[in-house]
């Protein structure tokens, strides 16, 4: 007993992180639709071109990444109000 | 307007009718006008804990129903004419209640109070977000224990999710002693975990046991009650004084203090 906190602290770091890895699937469907949705005023991209991913990092902060290829740029004219 | 405040935590047993009628109490002694209100139905407790179970005459759901105005349901506290409770119901008789009633309720008598606090049931379910949904302001309880921290973050991601202008947290039942010999999570640390403002610190004291069983606040004599002042004022004028659980064992009569509490 007593000399343990860090051992403690490390366990609650491990739990909270787990607990946020779980079931992101949600989230980025729908972040991932909302994206393209946005996207495709601006360039001709489908859903097969956007990737995205969600992660936590040791220290519990999200960790957000969009990759995205496409051929065209729209022409600033062609945005939609 | 009323602030109105919901206590919730996630984790059961984790003080948040504790929290709730002592904020109310204190928040009173201030000289503010205070309701406390138990939204838990069918397992409420604040009308005993207060002290006032034998006095209720109208409850929440006569309220609803029009048998009464809002403000006849009204209970006074006994020893602070500040402080109001309004009674929850003990049996529910398949009378659902929404949080579109349960505001309806709530505004009728918001104009009267400074502060509306709100007692959440524990858990994630309906009656979680029928309280949060009737609150502008959400204080999260935990203890110092990876369980409650644990359910604490689930339940800080799901009031993320409401347009609430604050959310603070208050860790109950904290043991210096235990602090001071590495075996219990310190304040900083689970702020730190949690990500999120840190309103109060309230010690682990026998005083609190006492005062539950009695009816009513915490007596002034007790580190309770400190800790208890400190949060109310915290709460009100914007404070960040947190109460020091660990001041009485440090030092040499600190340290025999400790092996006391350990042993004995």
């Amino acid at each position: 007993m007593g000399k343990d906190i860090v051992l403690y602290e490390n366990r609650l770091k491990n739990i909270l992180v787990a607990d946020k890895e779980e079931n992101p699937m949600r989230v980025i469907n729908v972040l991932k639709s909302d994206l393209l949705c946005i996207l495709k005023n601006y360039m001709e991209i489908n859903g097969d071109d956007l990737d995205i991913s969600l992660t936590v990092d040791e220290k519990g902060m999200f960790v957000f990444n969009a990759y995205s290829k496409f051929r065209r740029l729209k022409n600033l004219g062609a945005i939609r109000n | 307007m009323a602030r109105k405040i919901v206590i919730t935590s996630g984790k059961g047993g984790v003080g948040k009718t504790t929290i709730t009628t002592n904020l109310g109490v204190m928040l009173s002694n201030l000289k503010l006008k205070v309701l406390i209100l138990d939204v838990d139905f069918g397992l409420n407790n604040l009308d005993v804990v207060m002290g006032v179970e034998n006095r209720v005459v109208y409850d929440i759901i006569d309220v609803l129903k029009g048998k009464c105005r809002a403000k006849q349901a009204l209970l006074q506290d006994f020893f602070n004419q500040n402080l109001y409770i309004l009674p929850s119901v003990h049996l529910l008789n398949n009378f659902n209640i929404t949080s579109e009633q349960l505001n309806f309720v709530i505004s009728q008598i918001e104009s009267m109070f400074d502060y509306i606090i709100i007692d959440c049931p524990a858990g994630i379910e309906v009656g979680f977000h029928r309280a949060v949904k009737c609150a502008d302001e959400a204080i999260v309880v935990t203890t110092p224990h990876m369980s409650a921290i644990r359910d604490a973050d689930k339940v800080l991601s799901l009031l993320n999710s409401y347009q609430l202008n604050s959310i603070k947290l208050v860790i109950n039942r904290v043991r210096g002693d235990l602090i001071c010999d590495g075996d219990m999570f310190n304040h900083d640390t689970i702020k730190e975990y949690l990500n999120i403002d840190l309103l109060g610190v309230v010690p682990d004291d026998d005083y609190i046991n006492l005062a539950l069983n009695m009816g009513g606040g915490v007596c002034k004599n007790s580190k309770a009650f400190d800790a208890f002042e400190l949060l109310a004022k915290n709460l009100h004028n914007g404070e960040r004084n947190i109460y020091d659980c660990t001041k009485k064992y440090k030092g040499v009569i600190g340290n025999l203090r400790k092996k006391i509490r350990k042993y004995v």
